[in-house]
């Protein structure tokens, strides 16, 4: 059986990622699960690097499988033994692939692009894990489309703002949920180049635009020019920004009515956009029936919400803990979307392990 | 090496602070990279684009680091993978306080700070492998006396100072004390204790005798101790605990250990500073730190009450005041911590112990100790007849241990004037030479009771200070350490005022081109306890930026320091010629020819009838 891959996608430091790996850890550990552990960035530290303020602990037990560099073996307290040295390097050192042999604290650091991410859940597979947690990196998302599924983590970090939080998890959640377009309307889209606008007309002929990779303004409007009402279907692999997206549904929203836009996947616009108006755009999209599909999208399994928030203090400019009210924060975040909304920190790790699980099929 | 030339984008994401990228610019130019620096402050996207058209090897960022911040970089590390620029080049990002673990959090391939050396972002985009400033700098240990003739350039005071050293050294030839017999069983024990060959029962047999010998030339606190365990008030032993921890502090600090070095264009002087907690864990931590710091050597500071016992104690003692206790295992444990290149000073000078310490010195591995004598006899509380007899056998130790000696002339601090004080110290670095051992002259930099007086320092602490080492120079051609510390009584409690009068008479030091200096912590004056680390470090930092600031400039003195330091010759030369019409150097240190009441010296007490014949 191959391995199910979990990413811990977050909004902003300190919404709670690490805590909800931390739990995770500790259920698979209870369930007796083997499990393979990496992060896209640095954590298990104890102090954080910007606010100061006290950073959770990974703590691991024996027999969980590391992926972190190795200056990183040296800082934790658990003992872990070397199976496999990697080239893949780090501002920390190449990352190796270890088996804690002795329980105690663990510093994770592991690879930072898509790719190299790739290739280290292989070889945590090859070990025979059944599942392995990918823990995120402040806000980024892109490495994290390597995964199978993901858990949300937001909270009083990313915003003391509530309405700004739930608009916030509104359009990843919706993001993540588009319509993926079915395997024959693909007309092997798959296989063109990045970086080429492919428009596709009612005959099945193409048209193809040259652009960046990041769509400019001008490539709107070299596409724009191109569009007519015998287009069927825009393919546009690039990152396609906010700014970009709002000019063509501006100019020619008419044109576009019942027409498919497809995007390889979520993160093409949820990076180049502000999520907050980014929810509006898609809300207009929606209203003038615009098809906007994806190639490829993955599950987001549960939301966790933390209402923990570095309090920034101008008197001695050194930051402090803040809470916002919990039960608001988690009520609002609940009555926005159809998946499970977890406090981990309140609830622990069991009812999110019980998702997991059922949509891992793991045993 | 062939540098290949690489594309480089600059990005100053900071509105501001964009000097370091534009020194980045001009050096990669300098070198035939083809770079783009960007406009400061423009969004990401914009940056992304201008990437996509430039197809860069290496993109250099720049941001200073505040909350969200994290987020925005992130967005753009995110942005530059989803368009294919992150899989071709490397990503770097550099700002205050941005250290390897954020830059791995944030997900770069490198972050530099403000520490981090613009020849290291170079070596980055070359794709060497840079060796950090300190680990490309061995630090080796150096011979203070090395290169020195020791050759007397003052015809007059070498023939005087011949005669008074032939006339003490025939005075001493037939006595002895219980310090000297103590410093040869000492040596006897130790060397027993080394020989592995002689059965464990046998060698044991022999030590319990040789300690029964040792305990005869004892004083009744050190025979207590021995016989009945009990340990002099304010020390105790320390526990297994802290002993195992001790090990582990120091096995650590030596796996993390770096030197540097803190002079800038100059090899010379060479840093020093005392240690002398109380505490050998406390020691080996002000040592470590000030390794780090680039201290190039320290001394060992005993307690006072050291030098007045007849006898040493053994094991691993701490003590509640001031002064580390000299035992074997204290600086046995010392000398492990210490780094291969850290000069390693155990001072002997002024006590009942003077020869048994140059024994423990060099059976130790130290490299240096410290006798004088005069400064003993005038200023630390030793009878002059006493310290003669066990300063001369502890001078040829020295010399049998190989371990240079520096002469502190302190007595200056109580009153004595300089030339005085010179006159004594001329005359042990004679009876070294004779004695074949390597003498140091250490002068005070200091703004003592007699320039006070005198008022040779109403206009500035340069002067005369210079005058002392000009002077020198005219008699010998000897190393010259001055001490101890540098800038002694012109420190107060102000921690900066005490870091700056430090650094500014290091400067003069290197001005004037002598080989060390002794540097005081910039509480040690008023510290009214244990010295802390912290204070330790200001001054360190600040006689390196001190030697960063000066180079190889040179302070200018006025005439007054070539007058002065004629006149102190002509001065010395008239001591040395009172102390020969004495017919007696040991009579003259107790008729006050070297230091007398007036001047604010007295012959000390401790050790009187203590002298006798072999």
């Amino acid at each position: 059986m191959s391995s199910k891959v979990l990413g811990i996608l977050g909004t902003a430091k300190n919404t709670g990622k690490t805590t909800t790996t931390s739990a995770l850890l500790e259920m698979t550990t209870y369930r007796k699960l083997s499990v393979g552990l990496t992060s896209i960035g640095y954590d298990g530290e104890d102090i954080d690097n910007i606010t100061g303020l006290p950073k959770p602990r990974i703590f691991a037990q024996k027999g969980t499988l590391i992926a972190t560099t190795k200056n990183c073996l040296k800082s934790g307290t658990a003992q872990i033994k070397t199976l496999k040295e990697t080239e893949i390097s780090t501002p920390l050192g190449n990352i190796v692939i270890g088996e804690v042999i002795e329980d105690g604290l663990a510093i994770v650091a592991g690879p930072n692009k898509g790719d190299e991410l790739s290739v280290i859940i292989d070889k945590l597979e090859s070990f025979g894990n059944k599942l392995i947690l990918v823990d995120g990196a402040i806000n980024r998302i892109v490495p994290l489309m390597k995964t199978d599924a993901l858990i949300l983590a937001t909270g009083a970090a990313r915003s003391v703002s509530n309405d700004f939080l739930i608009k916030e998890v509104q359009c990843i959640c919706d993001s993540f949920d588009l319509p993926k377009i079915e395997k024959k309307g693909l007309m092997n889209l798959k296989n063109i180049k990045q970086k080429v606008i492919t428009l596709i007309q009612k005959d099945y002929s193409k048209k193809y635009l040259k652009t960046n990779s990041l769509i400019s303004l001008s490539d709107i409007q070299e596409l724009i020019n191109r569009l007519n009402k015998e287009t069927q279907l825009i393919f546009i692999p690039g990152v396609l920004t906010e700014f970009a997206l709002n000019e063509l549904i501006k100019e020619e929203a008419k044109l576009l009515k019942n027409k498919n836009i497809i995007i390889s996947n979520p993160t093409q616009f949820l990076v180049g956009g502000n999520t907050i108006s980014l929810m509006d755009t898609l809300l207009k999209i929606k209203k003038l029936r615009i098809n906007l599909k994806i190639i490829k999208t993955i599950p987001i399994l549960a939301i966790t919400v933390n209402p923990f928030y570095p309090l920034y203090r101008y008197e001695n400019s050194r930051y402090e803990k803040g809470w916002v009210n919990r039960d608001e924060l988690y009520n609002k975040v609940k009555s926005v979307v159809n998946i499970p909304v977890i406090d981990i920190m309140k609830e622990g790790g069991n009812n999110l392990f019980d998702i997991i699980k059922k949509e891992f099929n793991l045993n | 090496m062939q540098i290949v030339p690489k594309k480089v984008l600059l990005v100053p994401l900071d509105p501001v602070h964009d000097v370091a990228l534009k020194i980045i610019n001009r050096r990669l130019k300098e070198r035939g990279h083809k770079t783009l620096l960007l406009p400061p402050d423009i969004s990401i996207e914009e940056i992304v684009d201008q990437a996509s058209k430039v197809k860069p090897d290496i993109i250099m960022i720049s941001r200073t680091l505040g909350y969200g911040v994290a987020e925005v970089l992130s967005k753009l590390i995110d942005l530059l993978e989803v368009v294919g620029i992150r899989d071709r080049a490397k990503i770097v990002i550099g700002g205050k306080a941005i250290k390897p673990e954020l830059a791995a959090e944030l997900g770069f391939d490198a972050g530099f700070d403000e520490k981090t050396s613009y020849e290291e972002t170079i070596a980055f985009v070359e794709g060497r492998k840079y060796e950090v400033e300190e680990e490309k700098f061995i630090k080796k240990k150096k011979d203070l006396t090395s290169g020195y003739s020791y050759k007397f350039n003052h015809q007059k005071i070498d023939k005087m100072l011949d005669e008074i050293t032939e006339e003490t050294l025939d005075w001493c030839k037939d006595k002895t004390s219980s310090g000297i017999n103590r410093a040869y069983l000492r040596e006897k024990m130790i060397e027993l204790k080394e020989q592995n060959n002689i059965p464990l029962q046998n060698r044991n047999k022999r030590l319990t005798s040789l300690q029964s010998e040792y305990l005869k030339n004892c004083d009744d606190l050190i025979i207590r101790f021995y016989q009945e365990e009990v340990l002099p008030k304010k020390v105790r032993e320390l526990t297994t605990e802290e002993k195992e921890s001790l090990e582990d502090y120091i096995k650590k600090s030596k796996e993390i250990a770096r030197t540097k070095k803190i002079q800038h264009t100059t090899d010379k002087p060479l840093i020093f500073f005392q240690y002398g907690t109380g505490c050998p864990i406390m020691d080996i931590a002000h040592i470590k730190i000030g390794e780090a710091w680039g201290a190039d050597g320290v001394l060992h500071f005993d307690p006072s009450w050291g030098a007045r016992t007849e006898g040493f104690l053994e094991g691993y003692l701490s003590h509640e005041e001031d002064g580390s206790i000299i035992t074997e295992q204290n600086l046995g444990k010392i000398k492990e911590s210490l780094n291969s290149s850290t000069l390693w000073t155990v001072r002997a000078h002024r006590g009942l112990n003077t020869p048994e310490t140059v024994v423990l010195a060099g059976k130790s591995g130290a490299d240096l100790t410290k006798i004088n004598i005069v400064y003993g006899s005038l200023n630390a509380g030793t009878d002059p007849s006493r310290l003669t007899v066990d300063g001369v056998e502890a001078i040829k130790l020295a010399a049998k241990y190989n371990l240079a000696f520096d002469e502190p002339t302190n007595e200056e601090l109580g009153g004595v004037p300089a030339y005085k004080t010179f006159a004594g110290m001329l005359i042990v670095a004679k009876l070294g030479l004779k004695l074949g051992a390597k003498p140091i002259l250490k002068p005070l930099f200091c703004y003592s009771p007699d320039a006070m007086i005198t008022g040779r320092m109403d206009d500035n602490y340069i002067d005369y200070n210079a005058a002392k080492i000009y002077s020198l120079h005219k008699i010998v051609d000897a190393p010259i350490w001055p001490g101890e510390p540098i800038g002694f009584m012109t420190h107060t409690e102000d921690r900066i005022q005490s870091s700056m009068t430090t650094a500014l008479h290091a400067a003069l030091a290197t001005s004037l081109g002598v080989d060390a200096i002794t540097i005081a912590s910039s509480d040690e004056a008023y510290s009214r306890g244990s010295i802390s680390v912290t204070s330790r470090i200001d001054t360190l930092r600040a006689v390196q930026e001190t030697f960063r600031f000066l180079g190889k400039a040179k302070i200018k003195p006025t005439y007054k320091a070539k007058e002065w330091s004629n006149e102190l010759v002509s001065q010395i030369e008239k001591v040395l010629e009172d102390v020969l019409r004495k017919g007696s150097f040991v009579a003259a240190l107790y008729d006050g020819i070297l230091g007398s009441r007036e001047d604010g010296a007295y012959s000390g007490r401790v050790g009187r009838n203590t002298v006798f014949s072999k």
